[in-house]
């Protein structure tokens, strides 16, 4: 099996899946979808079984770009790829379950396919711009998936505030990525270890990395974007699971692993890095524990082990590497299970409220188990993975050069915090005394069983350490260049200080538990201060642009036509002046021939005739004027060496003469109607753009940007289209399709005219009769009879000079 | 004498420009005209100028021997002429119709009366 299926196959089951709920009503559509995350995952263990090589892949997309499809499985992404498809999986079944009658399940089932292709494909991708584009497609489905729930605004804004800051990050990632690709010659992310010296001595890369870094931050809900995810929580629950929790705020921490190999010993890395990470983990781990909600408990301890995921590869050394997969591995287990377990409380319960919960034991025992193994792993308690992972993150924060016992305290406080999460999410809903919140209806299979797999899973991985090790950490750990055998995963390390602080974390995480009442006061008095927050200061700038744009809309685009023609014109005569002065060195430099008499005659005739179309306020004058300038144009053609030219403009200019000459006078005489200053700014504008538009033919006149095609068409006029006058040959016979247009333009136009012309007579009527028609009760004829104006509209030919003048008379002059 | 036609087609496009500014409707028709003159003009001399060389090959010639003005440019410019008089005609009608039905000949009632 080629590796593309692994995004291809989740893409083909997204598209079929509406269809398929449709067919078969809903019922289990999530169990038959969840074959194909479910086969990836045999496909990767299969592989994994069979020495876990290097799987490539490559098409051709953009050759000519360098831009292939390219797809890379190695230790490192076998693992991701494993955790990605198989909680997917089990999402599906459980969405079925959790959304089972929902009227937009096909929908559901869609967009959650959709990120999954798209997730698998950050993960696989090798090419930075295919990376770039499955990044962008991730937000893109997150948003979708976060807003749902459409009808709920709440969840639009979060919707729209995930996009925003993700979206936004991606294109910083795309600056970045461009960049990198500009300084190493190369878009494959396996090939740049290799330039690691060029990236070294480039002085563009800081900027490069920092950009780079703003992506994977913004994604992975770094301080200080972490405000996006807990918004995020408003999307129904399986999304939370999935999206939110295991693996697409994950996608920072995937990019910043994919670049550890050739990144991670350049001086800025853990400057940059290891702060970052180590500020989340605290910001996360305390704003937890002070929520009542059970999906935000947990959507703050996201961003907590967001950040100590960070902060691990920030350190920049292999063991911490090796600590951050593990923990990657772990966190996903136990977190996608109590996300689950909080979605399945809520569903049976009706609330999320923990200080609403407690004794559901009886009612939903098997749930109760899950979510108390799930609670130690995250805890920390032997004999599960979180236990391990939790030991290896101490050891690596001890192991740092420099300040490793702040690290490691930073590290203590949030696990001490997580484990107080722990209790409150899931153990205490289940046990003491039935509380306020009462279960509606006991939760089906579908819904426990998911998170139960996920539960028992971190308990197994926890009990076979050196399974894990040897299929799955060790080679991801050594794809990555760093040591696969070190640290070695057991469960006992024996008498350790480490061991020492993990059950001294359990003491401290229970303890804040039982204080969590006045825990709880804190937020209330330090609401004074919300206005500093990033949601504050992102409610602040989003309100800005909004209002900004509602003004500027207000000042260019105020519904008048003539706004929009004026700015244009002022906005195309800059443009034009600006390029004649940069190009001022061929100004003025034409020699012509003397000017004849009798051209400069007719341009003065011209120049007369339209200025003079511009004062006059008589309709007649204005026809003349306007004949004097179509014939003095004619007259130029004439002199300049296009008779043709010259024939058609005098018939055409008749045409219009005549044509105008009878409609003008059923128009008003000509008035002022706006004031003597606005004319005058127009007339300033107007004059600035008739001088740009006269530079403009001036230069046109003296420049060839490439050789005319005539010569061509010349030669080949007599013999191949046996015609002597060349236009004529052009238009009948070169472009002969070009004219068969032209004169459809003609007829289409004259049909127009026609309809119009012909709906006159029916108008007025149609205009008194409709009793709902606005402009019925602004108008103010003199006539207000229908039966009487509609004779007179009947008995009015095309020409009707009466009409006219009693339109005229009551028009205010 | 080729610095006539600059100046013939700034004054076409400025007096255009003015009218089609303004907010009686009649006159924003004459600046719609003035501006269809000046493009066909721009088109024309910024193709460059040959006065006294028609592009007519003569009788017995299968093409030319001297110099001669660029046959292209003015089909396209007839083209241009007999099109901008269509446009003009139905923007005529239109006008008309519009000010029949809206008795006002100012853009401003027009505006409201969408609403």
């Amino acid at each position: 099996m080629e590796i593309y299926w692994v995004i291809l196959a989740p893409l083909l089951a997204a598209l079929l899946a509406p269809t398929l709920v449709r067919l078969t009503g809903g019922r289990g559509t999530g169990l038959l979808l969840s074959i194909v995350p479910f086969g990836i995952v045999v496909f990767l263990l299969r592989h994994v079984a069979s020495g876990n090589e290097v799987l490539e892949w490559t098409h051709a997309w953009m050759p000519t770009l360098g831009v292939d499809l390219s797809l890379r499985i190695s230790g490192y992404e076998t693992l991701f790829l494993l955790l990605v498809s198989f909680i997917g999986g089990l999402i599906v079944i459980y969405a079925g379950a959790y959304l089972k009658g929902h009227p937009q399940l096909g929908r559901f089932y869609l967009i959650i396919l959709l990120f999954m292709a798209s997730m698998l494909g950050i993960i696989a991708a090798d090419d930075m711009l295919l990376l770039f584009v499955f990044w962008e497609l991730t937000s893109i489905t997150s948003f979708l998936l976060v807003g749902f729930k459409h009808t709920d605004p709440v969840a639009r804004k979060a919707a729209l505030q995930a996009l925003l800051v993700t979206g936004g990050g991606g294109l910083a990632l795309l600056a970045g990525l461009l960049m990198v690709m500009q300084i190493t010659g190369t878009n494959l992310i396996s090939a740049l270890p290799q330039h690691a010296d060029a990236m070294a001595a480039s002085p563009l890369f800081p900027a490069a990395f920092i950009l780079i870094l703003l992506g994977a931050f913004t994604k992975s809900a770094q301080v200080p974007f972490h405000f996006w995810l807990p918004g995020a929580m408003a999307a129904p629950t399986p999304v939370s699971a999935y999206l939110h929790s295991a693996t697409m705020v994950k996608a920072g921490v995937i990019l910043l692993a994919k670049l550890w190999p050739s990144m991670s010993q350049h001086e800025l890395w853990t400057p940059l890095v290891a702060p970052v990470g180590a500020a989340t983990l605290l910001t996360g781990a305390v704003l937890a524990v002070l929520q009542t909600d059970l999906k935000k408990l947990l959507a703050y301890t996201t961003v907590s082990i967001l950040g100590a995921l960070t902060m691990l590869l920030g350190f920049g050394d292999s063991y911490a590497l090796k600590t951050a997969l593990l923990l990657a591995l772990s966190h996903g287990l136990y977190k996608g299970s109590l996300f689950m377990v909080a979605g399945t409380i809520d569903h049976a319960t009706g609330t999320r409220d923990v200080r609403r919960l407690s004794g559901l034991l009886k009612a939903m025992p098997l749930l109760a188990v899950t979510g108390v193994l799930a609670a130690l792993s995250m805890s920390g308690v032997p004999p599960t993975l979180g236990f391990i992972s939790k030991e290896l993150l101490y050891e690596a924060q001890l192991e740092q050069p420099s300040s490793g016992w702040l690290w490691l305290a930073i590290g203590f406080v949030a696990s001490a915090f997580g484990v107080t999460v722990a209790l409150i999410v899931g153990v205490r809903p289940f046990f003491g005394k039935p509380g306020a919140a009462g279960v509606h209806h006991a939760p089906g299979l579908g819904m426990v069983l998911p998170p139960t797999v996920l539960a028992v899973l971190g308990l197994v991985c926890g009990l076979l350490p050196g399974w894990v090790d040897s299929a799955l950490i060790g080679p991801a750990a050594g794809s990555l260049g760093g040591d696969a055998s070190h640290p070695y995963l057991t469960l006992w390390h024996g008498f350790t200080i480490v061991l020492a602080l993990s059950a001294l974390t359990l003491l401290a995480g229970y303890l804040a538990y039982r204080g969590r009442e006045r825990l709880a006061a804190i937020p209330a008095a330090l609401s004074r201060w919300r206005w500093i927050t990033p949601t504050a200061l992102y409610d602040t700038c989003l309100d800005g642009t909004l209002n900004f744009a509602a003004r500027l809309t207000l000042v260019i685009q105020n519904g008048q036509l003539r706004h929009y023609v004026r700015w244009t014109l002022v906005v195309s005569a800059a443009l034009i002046i600006y390029a004649a002065v940069l190009s001022s060195s061929t100004f003025l430099v034409y020699q012509g021939q003397p000017i004849n008499a009798l051209v400069l005659a007719v341009v003065f005739l011209l120049c007369v005739t339209a200025i003079g179309s511009v004062l006059v306020n008589s309709r007649l004058t204005a026809i003349l004027c306007l004949g004097g300038v179509g014939y003095a144009v004619a007259m130029l053609f004439a002199a300049f060496a296009a008779p043709d030219l010259a024939i058609t403009q005098l018939l055409v200019e008749t045409l219009t003469v005549v044509l105008f000459s009878f409609v003008i006078l059923k128009l008003p005489e000509i008035r002022n109607i706006r004031s003597r200053r606005r004319r005058s700014a127009d007339m300033a504008i107007a004059a600035v753009a008739g001088l740009a538009m006269a530079a403009m033919a001036w230069q046109a006149m003296q420049f060839r940007a490439a050789d005319s095609i005539s010569p061509g068409l010349v030669e080949r006029s007599v013999p191949e289209a046996f015609g002597r006058n060349v236009v004529n040959v052009i238009l009948v016979d070169f472009r002969a399709l070009d004219t068969l247009g032209e004169i459809l333009v003609l007829a289409l136009a004259g049909v127009g005219v026609v309809a119009v012309l012909a709906s006159r007579r029916r108008g007025p009527r149609r205009l008194f009769q409709a009793p709902d028609d606005s402009e019925a009760p602004r108008d103010s004829r003199p006539h207000p009879d229908p039966d009487e104006l509609d004779t007179g509209a009947s008995a009015g030919a095309d020409i009707d000079p009466g009409r006219a003048i009693t339109t005229e008379a009551r028009t205010p002059s | 004498m080729e610095i006539l036609l600059p100046i013939a087609i700034g004054v076409l496009f400025g007096c255009g420009c003015y009218l089609v500014l303004r907010r009686n409707i009649v006159r924003v028709l004459l600046g719609i005209m003035l501006f269809s003159q000046g493009a066909n003009l721009l088109l024309f001399a910024g193709a460059g100028l040959t006065p006294g060389a028609p592009p007519v090959i003569a009788g017995t010639a299968d093409t030319f021997d001297g110099p001669y003005a660029d046959p292209l440019p003015q089909a396209l410019v007839l083209t241009a002429i007999v099109i901008g008089f269509a446009v003009l005609a139905f923007a005529i009608v239109l006008v008309l119709r519009a000010y029949q039905r809206g008795g006002s000949e100012d853009l401003d009632d027009f505006h409201h009366s969408e609403n």
